[in-house]
């Protein structure tokens, strides 16, 4: 067990700036998740970690010792690489014995150790079957019995759960979860994935173009997005560009496009005339019934079932924008609706260079 | 329906597919034998008639094959007055090359295929560039050094001449066979604390080793077959299988330089048998199945 401190991290490849200024604690026993859009830098910001790129600035530390000039070999951490890299040549009991023949453990420990590993996730029977002859699942599960083994400080995991189907994705989800707070490794894992990424960790580091913008417990990722980019990343939220044209009483006039005003709660003053952001999410919107603050007018444009709601995407003067409400509510695309965005479920974001509602949302 | 069986079997079993073609044939079938058959007659008719040769005694105009049978000639080959014969010579040669050629190309080669480095671009075009230059040139260049080095006629000479000469084929067979091994399985074993010398003998050459193999062959068979520069360097003491096929010729004898042919073709057929039992002997034969 191990805690990990990134400081101000700088990687940039020719003109790309891969990483920039990352600075992050990850805690003794702390499973985080490194979450962003592809391209966003988070396989670079785990390979300087494992050692394997250097960071052109900043430093890395484990235990508080620096380990920027540690070479991977020499590292307290063990990687899964997302797509395993297992080696062809090599039997499931080989590979796992591996890293503790490196470490030149006697055979009987090393027997007993491979043993433990298989049985701790479930590949018993399997000592020699090549990587050839596994399923993905197993495929998987032995590179994690392989990092594993060497009973590392810290273990990095970079998107181990893509190639699986969707069904096998979340039952390993929960596997990785449950082993993780048996063994109480630290864990770095990347993904991609936002809803593996909120169900798996206790914080969730959100990454974009090499920044990092927003670090927290899933619930405030989630539910007090910091930027507009987290607002829009996670869930399907609205984001309504506009000004602020009034501000008392922990209560802020928003005035948006269309001549129309939002209201919104807010403990800090914002001088009038600001630009902000107000983000909603779609399953906080709803179909108007008598309000009269913060209502919307506009048309249906598509209506799509997913099951256990339906949700609308609806034209108004803020953009399209869209609304969640019971999938078995008779509405008809192309029909006029009145929005209701309740104050309490409207989230304020500082400036509004975030996607214009209009932009690419649909669904 | 039937037809969607029999396209559901076809990719599973290689019979039921091979049925299906058979039971269609047609003019392209019979072209196809056909110039499977000539292949064969312009490969083997040639060989049959030079073994017929290397074993001949007596072979006269109006008789279609020998009268009269000998292996004189392979003997005559593997006993020379002035040292050790030919057959001999060039497989000491042949042998030493491939060593010392694998302890310079190897390095090379997982160089070439690991990292980009300064002088990478040199050590490139110095590869290429030698399979560019004539080699009548490089033999002439070589021999005058020889000179000047006291390598004339000498074992070491040999060596080196027909170590340069094989090191391009060496180190792109090598290079290639290091680049299909994947590099994050490398990276997954230095993870795991295993030093360069550990990776590179568990991890990167049981990978590479088919390929590493082919490239050791490829060198034994061209230092067997070289002839051009070995006529350049070498003199009466160092003699190589070529040359003595060559000087046979010269003085009129068909039946030697036939047996010399038959020995040097040995070492390309073990290769060709090598290649078929670890090159993905399937997919061989999937071309052979897509030609007849
Ligand atoms: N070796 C490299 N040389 C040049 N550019 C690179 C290199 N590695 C990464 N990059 C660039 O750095 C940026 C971050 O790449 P990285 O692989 O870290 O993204 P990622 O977040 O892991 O994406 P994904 O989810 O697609 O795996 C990208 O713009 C990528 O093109
Ligand atoms: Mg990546």
């Amino acid at each position: 067990m191990a805690h990990l401190t990134l400081q101000s991290l700088v990687k940039r490849f020719g003109a790309v700036i891969a990483v920039d200024r990352v600075s992050l604690e990850v805690g003794s026993g702390e499973l985080l998740c490194l979450l962003g859009p592809s391209g966003c830098g988070k396989t670079t910001l785990l390979r300087m970690v494992a050692g394997f790129l250097r960071p052109d600035e900043g430093a890395i530390a484990i235990n508080g010792a620096p380990v920027t000039e540690v070479p991977p070999e020499k590292r307290p951490t063990a990687m899964v690489f997302q797509n395993y890299a297992l080696w062809p040549h090599k039997t499931v009991a080989n590979t796992v014995a591996f890293g503790l023949r490196v470490r030149r453990l006697p055979p009987v420990r090393i027997r007993s150790k491979v043993a433990e590993m298989l049985d701790l996730l479930g590949l018993t029977g399997l000592e020699d079957r090549y990587p050839r002859e596994l399923s993905g699942g197993q495929q998987q599960r032995v590179a994690l019995a392989r990092a594993l083994a060497v009973e590392p400080a810290i273990l990095l995991l970079d998107e181990p759960l893509a190639n699986l189907d969707a069904q096998l994705r979340v039952h390993m989800r929960a596997e990785l979860r449950q082993l993780q707070r048996k063994l109480g490794t630290t864990m770095l894992y990347v993904t991609h994935d936002q809803e593996e990424a909120l169900s798996l960790s206790d914080r969730v580091a959100v990454l974009q173009q090499g920044r990092l913008e927003q670090v927290g417990t899933p619930e405030e990722i989630y539910r007090r997005p910091a930027t507009s980019f987290v607002a829009g990343f996670i869930g399907h939220s609205n984001l309504i560009a506009g000004t602020v044209a009034q501000c008392e009483g922990g209560r802020l006039s928003v005035r948006i496009r269309g001549g129309f005003t939002l209201e919104v709660g807010s403990a800090d003053l914002i001088p009038v005339g600001s630009a902000v952001t107000v983000a909603i999410r779609a399953e906080d919107a709803c179909l108007a019934r008598q309000e009269t603050m913060n209502v919307l007018p506009g048309t249906i444009q598509l209506s799509a079932f997913l099951g256990a709601t339906r949700r609308l995407t609806v034209a108004s003067p803020a953009g399209l924008l869209r609304v969640d409400c019971p999938a078995d509510l008779g509405v008809r695309e192309g029909s006029a609706v009145e929005i209701h965005l309740p104050i309490d479920r409207l989230h304020l974001l500082p400036g509004n260079t975030g996607p214009a509602p209009e932009d690419g949302q649909t669904l | 329906m039937s037809a969607n069986i029999a396209g559901v079997a076809a990719p599973l079993d290689p019979m039921t597919r091979s049925n299906v073609r058979r039971s269609r044939p047609g003019w392209p079938e019979v072209g196809r034998t056909f110039a499977v058959a000539a292949v064969g007659a312009f490969v083997f008719v040639p060989l049959a008639i030079l073994g017929l040769y290397s074993l001949s005694d007596q072979w006269n105009a109006p008789h279609l094959l020998p009268t009269a049978y000998t292996i004189k000639w392979y003997d005559y080959l593997f006993h020379y007055e002035g040292g050790l014969s030919g057959v001999v010579q060039s497989t000491l040669v042949a042998a030493a090359t491939t060593v010392f050629t694998m302890l310079v190309g190897l390095p090379a080669a997982y160089a070439l295929a690991r990292y980009r480095f300064r002088g990478r671009r040199v050590l490139e075009m110095a590869l290429l560039a030698k399979t560019a230059i004539p080699v009548i040139l490089v033999g002439v260049g070589t021999a005058s050094l020889f000179y000047i080095w006291g390598l004339h006629d000498t074992f070491v000479g040999l060596v080196a001449a027909h170590s340069v000469g094989a090191l391009p084929l060496q180190v792109w067979t090598a290079a290639a066979a290091f680049q299909r091994v994947d590099v994050s399985g490398e990276e997954a074993a230095r993870d795991l604390g295993a030093s360069f010398i550990r990776r590179f003998v568990e991890i990167v050459l049981p990978g590479a080793l088919p390929g590493i193999i082919a490239s050791a062959i490829l060198v034994f068979l061209f230092s067997m077959d070289e002839f051009t520069v070995t006529f350049f360097v070498s003199g009466v003491a160092y003699t190589t299988m070529p040359l003595r096929l060559y000087s046979a010729l010269n003085s009129g004898y068909i039946e030697p330089a036939a047996a010399s042919a038959m020995i040097l073709l040995m070492p390309s057929v073990l290769y060709l048998g090598l290649v078929l039992r670890y090159f993905g002997s399937s997919e061989l034969r999937g071309g052979l199945g897509n030609l007849g």
